[in-house]
């Protein structure tokens, strides 16, 4: 299990962690999303010993992280923008990374390298971004670490690509002890994949729960109430993240429990009413509007 | 076991990513080593060398003495291998993938270091051995060509880690590759620099400075590896000082540490930066800004016109503006951020007055200086027209009777007395539109000036250097009864306390120069003849007191040639010693009976005069300008003119310093010299100018 607690970390004048408190637990598919210069690639920087907290612990299976080889032979960080050896070619980071990682799986990268249609002896600098990315997942998987942390990795790939990676982590997930981080602003790409997510703002974390359990939490509702003094009741009522009309039609964005809001809105004599499902881009923009971050802001 | 075998993997693949830089090393010791021994072996074997001769070049190629390719070959391997070693440190993304490694970062740092060693020391050491080859095919290759060049091997290992771990250090501090070279040089160079700029400031602001090698100095310029490096480097390469092992080693332990230390601190953030570390980079810029301030504020003072210290002000104010702004753009990374951080470029302003203003004002009383006799140890004195030549061939040059009588000038109170006066009377420098002048206390101006280079031995190893221009017709007697004193003229005169041996193996030539048409001739005869005769002269030189340099015009004076690599007075005679030695007058009085006796049979032809039946023509010349008018100048042919006027005639090869001369008054004799015109410069006696009308 990956544990923070109140971690903190500044560069400079910008406070880029702030009192960040968190778990991940063992097997689960830990998505981490955050808005730009939420502090997602310093909390990974953080989580795999490359930089140093300033304040409080991380701690990975109960051992700190920064500096201990044993807890970090459990762990690869693959970077949003990885590095490859000038001219190096597959079969040498490979074997780089072998002296590194006791349980590297040989023959399971040359498999995967196959698989993606990646060219064991061609020199990484002539791969396209999105190859380089595969090759960084190909590594990651083929390091047979129960922790891969990593940032932005589908950025880049096509959407075969994306879903083969995606297979990859599944199946590992099945076959072994195996705990992805997937940090990323791509919410779509999260929310097939992972089960528990970590919404990070500003370098705080405004929620760290259970997908699912996110989605039963959170509700959006589009109803037509024909009374003013019944809708205005109902917002009352609610505990509203986001509102808006569309003609008649009133759209709310809320909290509560599905059957919650919708005894709330059957008391008010709806015309219609209808629960829509959430996707966890829109979950994401509600919960950092609340936070102050507003999109409409930006929106031209 | 396992902690061991991961290291030697992490060396391992680490190097197949650097194989280029041990592969460059290589090919520059290659090229140093055997096909250097190689060309130069064949070129000292065409020079006729004796065995022994030609194993000596052969060492002194191997040790890198006299020759710049290994000194190059160091220095350039560790700025490339210091560099290139920790270059990843300023790249955010080599930084994150070296550092989420599971390893910890001693490890990386000890591999690094250990191969930035190999890389340097093992295509060393394969290029060593191929040069053995050479001397063995050649057949100079001896037993103690092994110890001496295994020696040289350590010595300039011991160098080459001490300068690689300046790059390191410079990396470390720094989070840009191009800073970090810059900063190389900057932890380098600094302190010499500074050295050299508070002499700067020494010598614009002190009358009495001479630029000696004081222990301080010595301090600041041995801070720097490459400094340090060079300065033994053109020693003997036969023999390394414990203590050059002692300081090197103890030097290359602290950098170690401190460069580990700050590996260990530094973020792994501070890729991209300027600097790692904020504090300690606000630091660096405070001295460099300080250090480049001072250098503009000598510049504007030494260039302007005259010597008016508003230019000093305006060259510390504009540098001060000027360095803060790069180094603030530099820091920052901003153009807009140029002025940026005032305040420091305050402090440094601030600093750089405070610091001139403590030489100005001779804060630390550096002129008033005058060691009480209780405390003086001993003294080295020469006087001279200028102060252009060296303290070198001063203390530190002598031998042990040198260095004994140099004792018996400290225990002299004569001597101290005369010292004392000069000191107090000394001249004051003042820049003037069309150089420097040097003035009495009345603030007139001394028309004929002397040089008296003073070091006192202040005992613990403790030196002072002092320079004092002196009026030479007010304190010319003093001077000259320096002459009567036996110490001072062992300590003038290197000849007066070589050895027999050293007469005859060391000194090569004895040259003798006619005081008339500058006639030379070698001295004949073998080496035992030379000495012989060496030791005629010095005998008589040893005679010579304030009257023999006052009253007796020298008819010829010698120069001497010593043998490189000999030792004169205990001391290795190097080409610059050589030189020296060479540059020393010996003259010859007509009261040098024996001398001229020996000459004499060597037909070195001195006579003491012109033959008036030589001469063809004197032009005269009137230096004293009056009402603007220019020299004057006049051509006399008249017989009976020539042979009144030639007797108050000197060539200046004659000049011994002491002979008093007209001073605005010259001649140029023309004068046949067995069938040809041969011109001479001469002076006029003092006084003595006949009236020709």
């Amino acid at each position: 299990m990956i544990q923070t607690i109140g971690v903190s970390k500044k560069f400079d004048d910008v406070q880029a962690v702030n009192s960040l408190s968190l778990e991940i637990r063992q097997g689960e598919v830990f998505g981490l999303v955050g808005t730009n210069g939420a502090g997602k690639s310093t909390l990974l920087r953080m989580l795999c010993g490359i930089l140093k907290q300033d304040e409080g612990t991380i701690t990975v299976d109960g051992r700190p992280v920064f500096e201990d080889e044993e807890t970090k032979c459990e762990i690869f960080y693959i970077s949003d923008d990885s590095y490859f050896f000038s001219n190096g070619t597959p079969i040498d980071m490979e074997r780089y990374y072998r002296q590194f990682y006791p349980k590297f799986d040989t023959g399971r990268f040359y498999r995967l390298l196959t698989q993606f249609g990646l060219e064991k002896g061609r020199r990484i600098r002539t791969f396209s971004k999105g190859m380089k990315k595969q090759l960084s997942a190909v590594l990651g998987i083929s390091a047979n670490t129960k922790y891969l942390l990593c940032d932005e990795t589908f950025d880049g790939l096509d959407p075969v690509m994306r879903q083969a990676v995606k297979g990859m982590f599944a199946t590992e997930i099945m076959e072994r002890e195996f705990t992805p981080v997937i940090a990323s602003h791509n919410l779509r790409e999260l929310e097939d994949i992972c089960e528990n997510v970590g919404l990070l703002h500003k370098g705080g974390i405004l929620l760290s729960e259970n997908l699912e359990d996110m989605k039963l939490h959170l509700h959006k509702v589009q109803c037509v109430i024909p009374e003013d003094e019944q809708e205005k009741k109902l917002l009352q009522e609610l505990d509203v993240i986001r509102c808006a009309h569309q003609g008649s039609l009133l759209m709310v964005t809320a909290r509560g429990t599905r059957s919650e809001i919708m005894r709330r809105i059957q008391e008010k004599d709806p015309l219609f009413c209808e629960i829509i499902p959430l996707t966890l881009e829109e979950i994401f923009i509600s919960e950092t509007e609340v936070a102050g971050y507003e999109v409409k802001d930006l929106i031209f | 076991m396992k902690s061991k075998i991961l290291s030697f993997n992490i060396l391992k693949e680490t190097m197949k990513k650097q194989v280029w830089i041990p592969a460059l090393i290589f090919l520059g010791f290659f090229l140093s080593l055997p096909v250097m021994g190689m060309l130069y072996l064949e070129i000292i074997q065409s020079r006729d060398l004796t065995q022994a001769e030609a194993i000596e070049a052969y060492i002194r190629l191997i040790a890198g003495t006299r020759f710049p390719f290994l000194a190059m070959m160091t220095m350039g391997s560790a700025l490339l291998t210091g560099v290139s070693s920790f270059s990843w440190l300023h790249s955010r993304v080599k930084t994150d993938f070296y550092h989420s490694l599971p390893v910890r970062r001693e490890k990386i740092f000890f591999g690094r270091v250990v191969l930035g060693v190999l890389y340097y020391a093992v295509p060393y050491l394969v290029n060593l051995l191929l040069v053995y080859v050479v001397g063995i095919i050649h057949g100079i290759f001896q037993g103690d060509v092994v110890r001496i060049s295994l020696l040289s091997f350590l010595y300039q290992c011991m160098f080459y880690v001490l300068m690689y771990l300046v790059v390191v250090l410079a990396m470390m501090l720094t989070g840009k590759v191009l800073t970090g070279v810059l900063g190389a040089f900057v932890l380098t160079f600094y302190s010499p620099l500074m050295s050299g700029i508070l002499q700067g400031l020494a010598s614009t602001f002190f009358d009495t400075f001479f630029s000696g090698e004081t222990r301080v100095q010595k301090f600041f310029e041995r801070l720097s590896p490459v400094v340090s490096y060079l300065t033994c480097q053109s020693g003997d390469p036969f023999v390394v000082e414990s203590k050059v092992w002692i300081m090197g080693g103890l030097a290359v332990v602290v950098l170690f540490v401190l460069c580990f230390c700050l590996y260990k601190k530094r973020p792994s953030e501070a890729a991209g930066r300027t600097m790692a570390f904020f504090r300690l980079g606000k630091v660096i810029q405070y001295m460099i800004e300080v250090l480049v301030i001072l250098c503009s504020g000598i510049l504007f003072y030494s260039v302007a016109v005259r010597g008016y210290l508003g230019w000093m002000l305006f060259g510390v104010l504009l540098g001060g503006v000027l360095i803060h702004g790069i180094m603030e753009v530099i820091y920052e990374g901003d153009v807009r951020r140029v002025m940026a951080h005032t305040w420091m470029m305050g402090a440094s302003i601030v600093t750089s007055l405070l610091v001139i203003g403590i030489y100005y004002g001779d804060v630390f009383g550096y002129d008033r200086f005058f060691p009480e006799q209780d405390s003086l140890q001993w003294v080295d004195i020469q006087v001279g027209d200028t102060d252009y030549s060296s303290f070198r061939n001063m203390y530190k040059d002598r031998g042990q009777e040198q260095k004994e009588a140099m004792e018996k000038q400290a225990r002299d109170p004569q001597v101290y007395e005369i010292l004392q006066e000069i000191m107090e009377n000394s001249l004051e420098k003042v820049k003037l539109q069309d150089g420097t002048e040097y003035r009495k206390k009345d603030g007139t101006r001394a028309d004929e000036i002397r040089y008296v280079k003073v070091v006192y031995g202040l005992g613990k190893d403790r030196v002072a250097f002092r320079g004092y221009y002196v009026d030479h017709s007010q304190y010319k007697q003093q001077l000259l009864s320096l002459f009567n004193s036996e110490a001072y003229k062992k300590t003038t005169y290197p000849l007066t306390t070589m050895t027999e041996e050293e007469l005859e193996s060391c000194i090569e030539q004895a040259t003798i120069i006619s005081s008339k048409g500058g006639r030379t001739s070698v001295f004949e005869g073998n080496a035992q003849e030379r000495a012989e005769f060496l030791k005629t002269y010095r005998a008589e030189l040893m005679q010579i007191d304030e009257h023999t340099l006052k009253d007796e015009i020298p008819i010829g004076r010698m120069k001497l040639t010593a043998h490189w690599g000999s030792k004169i007075n205990g001391q290795d005679v190097d080409q610059e010693r050589a030189g020296m030695i060479e540059n020393d007058d010996y003259f010859i009085y007509p009261s040098f009976t024996r001398t001229l006796a020996v000459l004499e049979k060597q037909k070195a032809g001195l006579v003491e005069a012109f033959d008036p039946k030589e001469v063809e023509s004197i032009t005269l010349y009137d230096y004293q300008t009056r009402d603007g008018e220019d020299s004057k100048e006049e051509k006399i042919q008249d017989r009976a003119q020539i042979a009144e006027l030639l007797p108050c005639l000197v060539s200046e090869e004659c000049d011994n310093g002491y002979i008093e001369f007209e001073d605005s008054l010259g001649a140029v004799v023309e004068f046949n010299d067995k069938g040809y015109s041969v011109t001479e410069y001469c002076q006029v006696l003092k006084g003595q100018m006949p009236d020709l009308k």
